[in-house]
């Protein structure tokens, strides 16, 4: 059988910084010191992590000057092209097939008539 | 050495004139991005060489993709997305890295409020952190980086690594708790 700290040790990962265990678990968890634990380790570990997103490494001397350098090689850029109107291109190919039906059924009554 | 602070005004007058091929303007718009655009790719691959091959490739591909920048989301954000598709489609140069966690504390910006004392405290628990993301695989870095440091949200995540939205969870559950068992099993269970 699952034990209910095992239940909360799988359970805590999604939950990262915001871990509350709640519902069936709740009660367990506030009688459980090895439970506790763990939430306050995911609770840290999830500060933690959100806490990196202030901290900016500074990049290597030189990356600006490579970027102005490949950009230098490069042609200005321009708009890209525009894609096909995919109804005007629908409308084109119904247009197309409705124009070859046509030939070959004027085609087989020319023949008949011959 | 600080990281630049990008007015407002100022970015937008340097985009449009980026935009219509100004290469000068473009160059002051990848020297106050650099740093931001330079630390997601090292998050992202846990090394510094690639990490710089990243960030000069993703600014490569802005310029070429400037014209097509509309403005919908902030630059920076722009910015960070084509970073994280450049990591991505250079993943597999992305090698294991350990040696970088002393070297990122180079710099902590003042703006963030915390005293030295506070900070000194803070350090241990971050190298390690620092550490411990280097040890897991790129694909799980990758998605706890982007979820847990950066806050992007699983569609988010699952669409610029081409995966699904329940393999970006499965990788988070994974990396979270690989993370969880680093840091503590070297404490033997210290807080």
């Amino acid at each position: 059988m699952i034990s209910s700290c095992h239940l909360v040790a799988g359970w805590l990962p999604q939950m990262g910084a915001d871990a509350t265990p709640g519902g069936m678990l709740g009660p367990h968890v506030t009688e459980c010191l090895e439970c506790q634990v763990e939430v306050a380790r995911y609770r840290k570990l999830g500060r933690e992590l959100v806490g990196l997103a202030s901290v900016v490494v500074a990049a290597p001397p030189g990356l600006a000057e490579a970027v102005e350098i490949a950009i230098n090689r490069d042609p200005i850029p321009t708009n890209a092209p525009r894609r096909p109107n995919r109804a005007a291109a629908t409308a084109g190919a119904l247009a197309a097939a409705v124009a070859g039906v046509a030939v070959i059924t004027l085609w087989r009554r020319v023949r008949q008539v011959a | 050495m600080t990281v630049s602070e990008v007015r407002p005004g100022q970015q937008d007058d340097l985009l449009n004139r980026a935009r219509d091929g100004d290469r000068e303007a473009f160059g002051q718009l990848v020297r106050d991005h650099q740093h931001e655009v330079f630390t997601l790719a090292l998050r992202l691959t846990g090394d510094r060489e690639l990490a710089a091959d990243v960030a000069q490739e993703a600014f490569v591909r802005a310029w070429r993709a400037l014209p097509n920048f509309r403005g919908e989301s902030k630059f920076g954000t722009w910015l960070h997305r084509i970073a994280v598709n450049t990591a991505w489609s250079q993943r597999r140069q992305v090698k294991r890295h350990r040696s970088d966690s002393l070297d990122e504390l180079v710099i902590i910006p003042a703006a963030q409020g915390i005293t030295p004392e506070e900070s000194a405290e803070n350090v241990d628990l971050r190298v390690r952190l620092i550490a411990a993301l280097n040890e897991l695989s790129a694909p799980v870095r990758s998605v706890v980086v982007l979820k847990d440091v950066y806050d992007w949200s699983h569609s988010e995540i699952a669409e610029h690594l081409d995966i699904t939205v329940t393999a970006a969870k499965v990788r988070l559950h994974r990396g979270r708790h690989r993370l969880r068992d680093i840091l503590w099993a070297e404490l033997g269970g210290e807080q």
